[in-house]
């Protein structure tokens, strides 16, 4: 051909890798041909100069985007048919995406504006700036987050919108495998039998209450790992119709993949391994499929590569700081799974700072064995959390098997099991695989996971907070709950069927009237009866209202799964960072009073002036030194320009800040401060960070013209060190704010210069006018002084509290969190006892009222 | 083998795929040209579209490949006798389209 030597490699090439678009089956029938008919157009156009040359390139894409997916969507329609003739089951990918959808815009409706508390803001922003999160760092997560971040960008929802849609996203995928997987189970039953039982399923799994609660905002990595597990077990039942090695193949680089999202996802494999081993054990002896296995294994775990690259580049969230000198040092960790290798890659990858005891022995005293009773406990507080499941909104209040739940819990439980066995009677292998996968999921998990006592159990007799979790800990079992909910479904799908058939069987042996009250049950009969009774009404139209029972939970758990119009995290943070004033450093105490403010800093770009101090991450040198870089002075102009990295100080924006609290401040900075909070080199913080002390007698600690007494005895941990010697730095240079109340600020003996600003204390500083002393009992929880002045201006005119937590008639859903309402309460009530001391009637009043408010959440 | 009947109406590419069959066997590459010349260019034929189209065409039994190469090596196609007629009647179905759109003056320049 002649054309064809005027087409030169680089496009030879490239329409090579163009031809992969279309299916298998036509590429191997013409490609040749393809690339034949392609020369002669490209030969043709080269005659014609380059911009004929540019015409056919842009002819031939427009060709792959018209006709790839058409050609592709023939070819699936062809396998299908022919695996349909070969005696292969067809898949029902309508039924499942209807169903899938259906859950979405559940998801949708109940879909979370913003953040939630805990987990949701560091992982919405890890995920919108590429951070690396707690250990295991989650990088496919991360990857995931970010590219679904871009993605939705031009949608113009916020980020954090756009992220936990994708937590939303994964759940409704997740069903559709769900679907599939019961849907198969229930063949060779007609069409509708399989759909109702699937649809039964999904419906109980959907809005099971920490499947729901989860999947409407991105609290977690669990939705991602709920997604892989029921993909791999849909791929293991479909490998058993097709025995295509390539599924398991495929379910197998799926599951490891997961690995880099959390272990999770791994606990699908022994549900899985059992079922090849039932349907054909011979395919666990293939040296090729291992071979393939093991490769594509290798390739997932390479997405733990993440974790080191993106830490190198020092980004503005970088827990654990998982930096490791060679790029082959990071590989060895990843592939020893720790054992080796790059120390903080590996210590990250096993989670090592958590310092998890062994299986065996009592969380709360390692050096004991694990007892009987606890195990006991870790169970009872696992059937509280299943208790949650179904009617969370009966005796919400009451999280320990309250009111009328255990009853709704018990009918789920025997519809559990009814759909187990209606499961079993139709698929044993899938039956089992379902089962070993809850097993695994629900008793394996709390055997696992050996938590302390449970966040709500034993309140009573063990009251000391440590030795209980520090919140309720339901969404590790989220994908347990969904399986549960499931068999749930396929029981009430069994009830209808069998209820269907008796209704027919009697139709045909008496009068209707007479037959449908002899066979309804008692309970059912006065309404079966009267759908039945009507003219023509099918049997199965008849027994159709059972179906509802399907509903229960949807209707029960709305209230409590709903997060729509929730902006309480968000308009908190915001809250909290405006009581800061400019250049403020702000020590806080754990999850809820730092995530949410990490994301409205680094996503939503609100006061990234002020500097935050997780102050329990103060024990790790890497978090000190990222502290002590952020707050650096800027040496360079547009040091500052990315936002996702750690640089230097960033300036205070006065148009952020509204202009009554400008006016309380009495005048803003005119330039950052020029020191860094914490002036220390990394030698000089790695020996802070090496100790601890007792005060052997009361010490005085001189900032300033501020003494501060730690006492006698006192555990002095590198934090307090590190907190000391930020206020030793910064006093009078920065105003230094402390969330309330605080461990740290006690023990180093600054409470009693604590001044109430908004939601936060600040030390009292040496040209401080006008602050209300507070009585002695009272200052531990509100402070020695009140700034009413500011503390007015803040809750009237800046404070934002709107959405579903203003509304009096929406419960406060998370106990564990309850510190924040009452934050909110210890403003006011110190805002109130200020404003009577000075006489201030109409601000008593407010704050009075206000405080009623956040008393009665 | 499917009836001509059962391919009617046939969509535009395909029309025109069938009736450059008509003038002979071809092979690919001339189809694409045959058809973007009799549609002064309304229809562009890509790799894809063609050989999707050809594929499917030899499926449901309207062409049929040559057997043998041709002498440059090209693979050729020849309408079957069930292709022809579904032209054919194409063709015709076309043509009584267009005199009911005559009959009611649709058509530009030919007023009554």
């Amino acid at each position: 051909m002649n054309s064809a030597n005027e087409v030169t490699r680089a496009e030879q090439a490239a329409f090579g890798l163009l031809l992969r678009a279309w299916p298998a089956a036509l590429r191997e029938e013409y490609a040749s041909e393809m690339r034949d008919v392609f020369a002669c157009m490209t030969g043709q156009a080269a005659r014609g100069g380059t911009a004929l040359r540019v015409r056919v390139w842009l002819r031939v894409l427009l060709d792959v985007a018209r006709s790839a997916p058409l050609e592709r969507w023939h070819s699936l329609l062809e396998r299908t048919a022919a695996a349909r003739a070969r005696g292969i089951p067809a898949v029902d990918f309508a039924g499942a995406l209807t169903a899938a959808c259906a859950v979405l815009v559940l998801y949708w409706i109940t879909l979370a504006p913003s953040i939630a508390f805990w987990d949701a803001g560091e992982y919405i922003t890890v995920g919108h700036v590429l951070g690396i999160p707690h250990p295991p760092g989650n990088p496919l997560f991360v990857m995931l987050a970010r590219a679904w971040d871009v993605l939705l960008a031009p949608a113009g929802w916020p980020a954090a919108m756009r992220i936990n849609l994708l937590s939303a996203v994964c759940s409704a995928g997740a069903h559709f495998f769900l679907f599939l997987i019961i849907e198969r189970s229930f063949r060779p039953a007609d069409t509708t039998t399989r759909r109702v039982a699937a649809a039964c399923a999904v419906a109980l799994s959907a809005t099971a209450f920490t499947v729901w609660h989860q999947s409407n905002v991105n609290e977690k990595v669990y939705t991602v790992s709920f997604l892989t597990t029921m993909a791999a077990l849909w791929l293991a039942v479909r490998w058993r119709d097709t025995r295509n090695p390539k599924l398991l193949i495929l379910a197998a680089y799926i599951t490891v993949l997961s690995a880099t999202n959390h272990m999770m996802g791994v606990l699908v494999a022994p549900a899985v391994l059992l079922f090849v081993l039932r349907v054909d054990a011979r395919t666990l002896l293939s040296r090729r499929i291992w071979a393939v296995t093991l490769s594509f294994a290798v390739l997932a775990l390479s997405a733990q590569l993440f974790l080191p690259i993106r830490a190198a580049q020092r980004p503005v969230v970088n827990e654990s700081d998982p930096v490791c000198a060679t790029l082959a040092s990071a590989a060895v960790s990843i592939y020893t799974n720790g054992a080796r290798g790059c120390e903080a890659l590996s210590a990250n990858l096993t989670r090592e700072q958590y310092a998890k005891p062994s299986v065996l022995r009592d969380p709360n005293a390692p050096e004991t064995t694990r007892g009987l009773t606890l195990v006991l406990s870790q169970f009872v507080n696992y059937a509280q959390y299943l208790d949650w499941q179904w009617a969370r909104s009966i005796a919400g209040r009451d999280p320990l098997f309250g009111g009328a739940r255990p009853l709704v819990s018990l009918l789920v439980l025997l519809l559990t099991i009814a759909g187990a066995r209606a499961h079993w009677r139709a698929d044993r292998n899938a039956a089992l695989l379902h089962g070993a996968a809850l097993a695994v999921l629900s008793i394996g998990l709390v055997l696992y996971l050996n938590f302390r006592w449970g966040f709500s159990i034993g309140r009573d007799t063990f009251a000391d907070p440590e030795l209980h979790e520090v919140r309720e800990r339901d969404y590790f079992f989220l994908i347990g709950f969904s399986l549960y909910g499931a068999w749930a479904g396929v029981g009430i799908a069994a009830l209808w069927r069998a209820l269907s058939l008796r209704v027919a069987r009697a139709a045909a042996e008496s009068p209707l009237s007479s037959r449908i009250a002899s066979i309804a049950t008692p309970l059912l009969a006065p309404r079966i009866a009267r759908f039945a009774t009507r003219p023509k009404l099918p049997p199965r139209m008849a027994a159709a209202p059972l179906l509802a029972l399907a509903l229960v939970p949807l209707a029960l758990n709305w209230a409590w799964a709903s997060r729509a119009d929730d902006w309480t995290a968000r308009d908190w943070a915001y809250n909290v960072l405006m009581s800061v004033e400019p250049y403020g450093v702000l020590v806080t105490n754990g999850d809820n009073d730092s995530f949410p403010l990490w994301y409205l800093q680094h996503v939503e770009r609100v006061r990234e002036d002020v500097t935050i101090v997780l102050s329990p991450y103060l024990a790790m040198p890497s978090y000190v030194r990222q502290v002590r870089d952020m707050s650096r002075a800027c040496r360079r102009h547009g040091s500052v320009d990315d936002p996702t990295r750690i640089t230097c100080q960033r300036p205070f924006e006065e148009r952020e800040v509204h202009p009554r609290l400008l006016a309380a401040w009495g005048g803003i900075p005119a330039a950052a401060p020029d020191d860094s909070i914490l002036p220390y080199d990394d030698a000089e913080i790695d020996t802070m960070a090496a100790g601890w002390y007792v005060a052997p007698e009361d010490l005085e600690l001189r900032f300033d013209s501020l003494t501060a007494t730690v006492a006698k005895g006192t555990v002095i941990s590198p934090i307090d060190t590190f907190v000391a010697a930020i206020v030793q730095s910064s006093y009078g240079e920065r105003p230094i704010h402390f969330m309330t109340p605080s461990p740290v600020a006690a023990r180093l003996g600054l409470t009693e210069h604590a001044v109430r600003v908004g939601l936060t204390w600040r030390l009292r500083e040496s040209d401080d006018r006008g602050l209300i002393r507070m009585p002695a009992e009272g200052q531990g929880s509100v402070g020695a002084f009140v700034d009413l002045p500011l503390t007015d201006t803040l809750a009237r005119d800046v404070f934002i509290v709107r959405g579903r937590v203003a509304d009096p008639h929406q419960p406060w859903v998370d106990h564990a969190n309850y510190s924040i309402p009452v934050q909110y309460s210890l403003m006011h009530f110190a805002a109130a006892h200020a404003a009577e001391l000075r006489g201030i009637r109409d601000s008593m009043s407010w704050h009075a009222e206000r405080l009623a408010f956040w008393n009665g959440l | 083998m499917s009836h001509a009947r059962d391919s009617l109406p046939l969509s535009p590419q395909v029309f025109h795929i069938l009736l450059a069959l008509t003038a002979g066997p071809v092979h690919g590459y001339a189809i694409m040209q045959d058809v973007e010349r009799e549609t002064h260019g309304a229809i562009r034929l890509g790799p894809g579209t063609l050989y999707g189209a050809i594929r499917r065409l030899r499926r449901d039994g309207l062409i049929e490949e040559i057997d043998g190469d041709s002498d440059d090596g090209r693979r050729r196609y020849r309408l079957t006798t069930t292709g022809g007629a579904a032209v054919r009647r194409e063709a015709v179905r076309l043509e009584r389209l267009v005199q009911a759109a005559r009959s009611r003056d649709l058509l530009p320049g030919e007023g009554r």
